[in-house]
């Protein structure tokens, strides 16, 4: 963990890197213009969205698998923080999604694939979250939170193989997946990474400060309860 | 403990709302550097000259953006760092 | 445990007929829904697509009013804790999802007549329909139950089961959509396949709360 720690320090450098590099050196695409500059924020956005719900859920199967007591109590609350954070990077990598939308295609929401699983994503982040603060014990509220989690993070594998025979999709997927094997430039494909390695050392720099806020907090209400 | 938290003397949600805010202003500044930058862009016919100006503009800007970021959550860590070693201190 | 789960199973339909009030309940709510519905428009003549949406808007939300029940009543009651102390939370989980997916059917048996009585429903491939809609009742119910004793166990206030079951019920839906459109359209030709992904959704499902379901129920 400390090790972790230490590597999102970086995002001092990364970051100013990432945009430096986003709007300065990577050429813009063919067809998309300069506008195409979002993309290294809106995929590495939605990307951490993917992986924030990810680490929640491996977090709350963690927590109802383990016997240890801080542990759990660690578990469950950086569980809770990434599903914060989730929900936080989901709603930027929809609004900027949006934005995109709006100058390529012409309207801000289209219902294709891509879209309605990051809908999703965030309903169950909303859900998750709605449960938890409704229950004030911290015990339950931790092994309700975790079950629903892990349920909702199991049903979203039906989406991703349901949901493209369903729709056809609008989103620009064949067009970067081609440029991803086939046209992307180097320099657009550098820039992708080190934009991607940005956010999520963004994530992990808050999620980890988030946890310690949190456990400084409760060690604080423990010493003024004795 | 007889100093008083500047952090911490509220529940911890409120930090959560600290972050919270400051993620949504990243994606509001974000969001309208992107809208700016595209708008820049239409104005200008031939898209070279323009475009390259206007780029530096929203480069600086956005670095501007993340340098506050950046130093606000430098001092959160600091401040963490020096209340972990009060309370290691004080136990 | 088998005879655990009747004995469950049996005690929950004693209450329920007792009093049948999540029962009437639900079914005036669908009934008021459907009628509402074939009044608004007029009888006019709707696409297979517009009809099924309708018809599965009406079945989802009749399932929110009405499978959450089960649990809540345990918890409105406070019989919950005698339960926990006299039965296995297996046999409890399914003695009560049985009781839902029974539940379940009774709504689909009076919903759908009324619906293809009030909007003049034309059911092309009718073992298709049924078939849709019966494996649809079933990924709900199934769905519901676990969630149900979540929101039961958090205080079971009202939307709080619709806001937490819609994420997980969006497959479901989706896909009965799907399959109750082709079967009422006469120029599709239906597929089983839909059918076989509810099924395989609600053993899916039901495998993940049973395994879950100790956490939920049990407070250690």
């Amino acid at each position: 963990m400390k090790w972790f720690d230490r590597i999102t320090h970086s995002i001092h450098i990364l970051m100013p890197l990432a945009i430096i590099m986003a709007f300065l050196w990577a050429p813009p695409a063919d067809i998309l213009g300069e506008s195409s500059r979002i993309l290294y924020f809106h995929v590495p956005l939605a990307w951490v969205a993917v992986f924030a719900f990810a680490v929640s859920g491996v977090l709350s199967i963690l927590y109802l698998s383990s016997k240890n007591e801080t542990k759990r109590d660690t578990f469950d609350a950086y569980a809770h923080h990434s599903a914060v954070l989730g929900l936080l990077f989901t709603l930027m990598a929809v609004i900027t999604g949006s934005i995109w939308a709006r100058i390529s295609w012409g309207s801000f929401w289209n219902w294709d694939p891509r879209e309605t699983s990051i809908v999703i994503v965030l309903l169950i982040y909303l859900a998750y979250l709605s449960l938890r603060a409704v229950i004030p014990e911290p015990n339950r509220k931790g092994r309700i939170g975790a079950a629903y989690l892990i349920i909702a993070m199991s049903v979203v594998p039906f989406f991703v193989f349901l949901v493209p025979r369903i729709y056809e999709s609008l989103h620009p997927d064949t067009i970067i997946n081609a440029e991803r094997t086939v046209h992307l430039a180097p320099q657009m494909r550098a820039t992708l990474i080190v934009s991607v390695c940005a956010f999520t050392a963004l994530y992990g720099r808050l999620l980890f400060l988030q946890g310690r806020v949190s456990s400084l907090a409760q060690r604080i209400e423990e010493i003024y309860d004795e | 403990m007889n100093k008083p938290i500047f952090l911490l003397r509220n529940p911890y949600e409120r930090s959560i709302l600290r972050f919270l805010l400051t993620s949504i202003t990243v994606a509001v500044f974000m969001s309208s550097i992107l809208f700016a930058q595209d708008s820049a862009d239409r104005r200008s016919s031939p898209p070279a000259d323009d475009g390259y100006g206007s780029l530096y503009i929203v480069t600086a800007v956005a670095l501007a953006v993340w340098i506050v970021i950046s130093a606000y959550l430098i001092w959160i860590d600091r401040k963490l760092a020096r209340l972990e070693k009060e309370l290691r201190q004080g136990k | 445990m088998a005879s655990e789960i009747v004995r469950n199973l049996r005690k929950d339909i004693h209450v329920e007929a007792r009093s049948r009030t999540a029962l009437n309940l639900t079914l005036s709510f669908s009934v008021t829904v459907t009628l509402a519905i074939s009044l608004a428009s007029a009888g006019a003549r709707m696409s297979p697509g517009t009809l099924s949406i309708l018809l599965w808007i009406v079945l989802f939300f009749s399932a929110m009013n009405g499978l959450s029940h089960i649990f809540v009543r345990e918890e409105e009651r406070r019989t919950e804790t005698f339960l926990r102390l006299y039965s296995s939370y297996e046999a409890i989980y399914l003695s009560k999802l049985l009781f839902n997916v029974a539940f379940m059917c009774i709504i689909e048996t009076a919903i759908l007549p009324l619906f293809i009585f009030f909007l003049q429903i034309d059911v092309i491939h009718s073992a298709h329909f049924i078939a849709a809609a019966a494996a649809g009742g079933l990924a709900i119910s199934s769905a519901a139950t676990i969630l149900a004793a979540m929101v039961a166990r958090a205080g079971g206030r009202g939307s709080l089961f619709t806001v937490i079951s819609f994420p997980v019920m969006m497959p479901v839906i989706w896909v009965a959509i799907n399959a109750t459109t082709i079967s009422l359209d006469p120029k599709a030709h239906p597929s089983w396949n839909p059918c076989f992904f509810l099924l395989a959704f609600s053993g899916f499902i039901v495998a993940m709360s049973f395994l879950l379901f100790r956490f939920v129920w049990l407070d250690e």
